[in-house]
């Protein structure tokens, strides 16, 4: 049995090392220094995987079952393929690659979804505005024949209850930056009078609202482009890979260290010209907001 | 045992200068006279510095070094509350842990396998590399922090429109109710939490003053819009109005940009586009280079 034995000098530098740089962090500590990654909210895996969730129009349960499948497929294709290395390649490329495949139709549809809500707000404001409706009975009466898209996303104001508490849920539900926004403002404008909120409709609501789908669109055509590329690449690869690997001397040699390594620089050439094309393509993001937060500061606005 | 001599004086000396440190950063100054300072430092009023603070102050290269590195503006853009030396510290321990680390587990490679994974000399480079990744993540930080501030000020516009109209409520009471209420939580460290003090320390006589200064300080170009529209409402402008056609505005610099990158991106797509073939390539030729070469070989 063969010993493992470290030179005393290394390990008296290594040593002192640590020492120095435990007593440093120690200092730091004392001097107030911060540490980021605590700070920093879990990680927003979760929320990524509801917000396409809910973007596509897919029930939870429906989206989870979808992704452990694809996942297992891909770890299935990778042990029939041989290559010890595609198994991981192809799980992460099931978890990464999946979102990104389904993306883009979810960026269209919460476009939609997002049109169709200031259609309805429209809708509000003529039941309001033109038949003298209260909010909560044009809300209710908005809500009870919504298009599909805003189906899952107006169910809580069909639900009954206190009306602010189904505005804060209706938009978390949506888990849309522009939705949240208009719902936001409803909570603030709707207990001063009708007319004021028929006013920050038409004013702010309903203008600055079209404004901001104008930068999502533009957004949406950068995104479009690419995906595109991407997706074009990414073919191209697999149909060659696959095809090399069909060859029984390519897949023999793909299948030692020195092939895998070549396979391995490939994929991390490949996934690093993707991020490349992602950060030439950047679009604009929106911030969201905390709902219920809102809600609770807008009962006692003075606090 | 004699080589090993430098090493231990080395050793020693250093923890008496990790000892003098902790002495003169007041680590083990009595309770009471730590949570006097705390205070004063609470209400504003300056500590008396210590020797080492002094030495660091009028060392002038040191002054000059941190000049250019300009830590305390990206400290503040950042959110952070850590002082420079604090930062320092921090990295410098980090370095000096990802140095010995690395020798270790070069050292437990070459006493198994007889020889090194990689030359010693790379510890050392990989811990002094920690000191510019450091900074590097710092200055990202402090423009990650910077945009989401004008993000999220920017989207809120919308929403203090109606709440100083219709509520009745203060600007500055707006935002910072708004800002708890953000998803990310870089304009509430900034102006609910008052970290703006740090480079834009007052006193403010008014809401606009305080706003231009942060803006100007912080290089935030919203919150110095908003102190024009600000500005604009003490001479009858309707509050409503200024903030909507700021948000208006806004938007229309988002759409105007959005499109001026979709046309760019046209162009600068087709670099990694092109680059995209060297994984190709790479997949074919290397097999086929191994066989021809194995070939030559072996004929």
């Amino acid at each position: 049995m063969s010993v493992v034995v470290i030179p005393d000098s290394v390990l008296l530098v290594a040593g002192v090392s640590i020492v120095l740089g435990c007593g440093l962090a120690l200092c730091a500590l004392v001097l107030g220094a911060e540490i980021p990654a605590l700070r920093r909210r879990l990680p927003p895996f979760l929320e990524t995987e509801r917000d396409l969730a809910v973007a596509l129009g897919w029930p939870w349960r429906v989206w989870v079952v979808v992704r452990s499948t694809s996942v297992a497929a891909a770890a299935l294709l990778g042990l029939i393929s041989g290559v010890w290395l595609l198994v991981p390649a192809l799980l992460i490329a099931a978890v990464v690659g999946g979102r990104f495949a389904v993306a883009g139709r979810a960026a269209r549809r919460q476009l939609r979804m997002e049109r169709a809500f200031l259609a309805q707000l429209v809708a509000l404001r003529e039941r309001m505005a033109l038949a003298h409706q209260s909010l909560d009975t044009a809300l209710l009466e908005v809500s009870s024949e919504p298009p599909s898209e805003l189906v899952q996303v107006l169910a809580p104001l069909r639900e009954g209850g206190s009306m602010a508490q189904n505005i804060a849920r209706c938009g978390a539900r949506s888990r849309s930056a522009l939705v949240e926004s208009c719902c936001a403002v409803l909570l603030w404008a709707r207990t001063r009078s009708l007319d004021a909120l028929i006013d920050a409709i038409d004013s702010v609501l309903l203008p600055v609202g079209e404004a901001q789908l104008a930068v999502e669109e533009e957004s949406l055509v950068t995104l479009t482009q690419q995906r595109a590329v991407i997706f074009a690449m990414a073919a191209l690869l697999s149909v060659m890979l696959a095809t090399l690997l069909r060859v029984e001397s390519f897949r023999a040699y793909y299948a030692t260290p020195a092939g895998a390594l070549v396979l391995l620089v490939a994929l991390v050439l490949f996934c690093a010209l993707t991020v490349a094309v992602g950060r030439v393509v950047r679009t604009s993001r929106w911030t969201r907001w905390d709902l219920e937060a809102m809600l609770s500061q807008e009962s006692r606005p003075h606090a | 045992m004699l080589e090993a001599l430098p090493y231990i004086a080395g050793a020693l000396g250093a923890l008496a200068v990790w000892w003098l440190l902790l002495s003169r950063l007041g680590v083990f100054l009595p309770e009471d006279v730590r949570a006097w300072r705390r205070l004063a430092a609470l209400r504003g009023h300056p500590l008396p510095e210590t020797r080492f603070e002094q030495t660091v102050k009028h060392a002038r290269w040191l002054r000059r070094a941190q000049h250019e590195l300009d830590l305390d503006r990206l400290l503040a853009r950042a959110c952070r509350d850590d002082t420079e030396l604090a930062f320092v510290g921090k990295s410098a321990a980090l370095a000096l842990v990802v140095f010995a680390l690395c020798l270790l587990i070069d050292a437990a490679a070459r006493a198994a396998q007889g020889t090194w994974l990689a030359p010693p000399w790379l510890a050392i480079v990989l811990g002094f590399a920690v000191l510019p990744i450091s900074l590097l993540e710092l200055r990202g930080a402090a423009r990650r922090s910077g945009l989401a501030v004008s993000a999220t000020l920017a989207d809120m516009l919308m929403q203090v429109a109606v709440i100083t109209d219709t509520r009745g409520l203060q600007l500055h009471d707006a935002v910072r109710m708004l800002a708890r209420c953000a998803h990310d939580p870089s304009l509430a460290r900034l102006v609910d939490q008052e970290s703006y003090r740090r480079l834009a320390p007052g006193p403010h006589r008014s809401t606009v003053e305080m706003y231009r200064a942060i803006g100007s300080a912080y290089g935030i170009d919203t919150l110095s819009q908003l102190a024009d529209a600000a500005a604009s409402t003490n001479v009858g402008i309707p509050e409503r109005q200024a903030f909507t056609h700021l948000a208006l505005g806004v938007y229309a610099h988002r759409l105007g940009h959005a499109r001026m990158r979709a046309a760019r991106a046209k162009v600068l797509v087709t670099l990694p586009v092109a680059a995209m073939l060297i994984p190709l390539l790479l997949l074919i030729a290397a097999p086929t280079f191994q066989a021809v070469s194995g070939g030559l070989g072996g004929g």
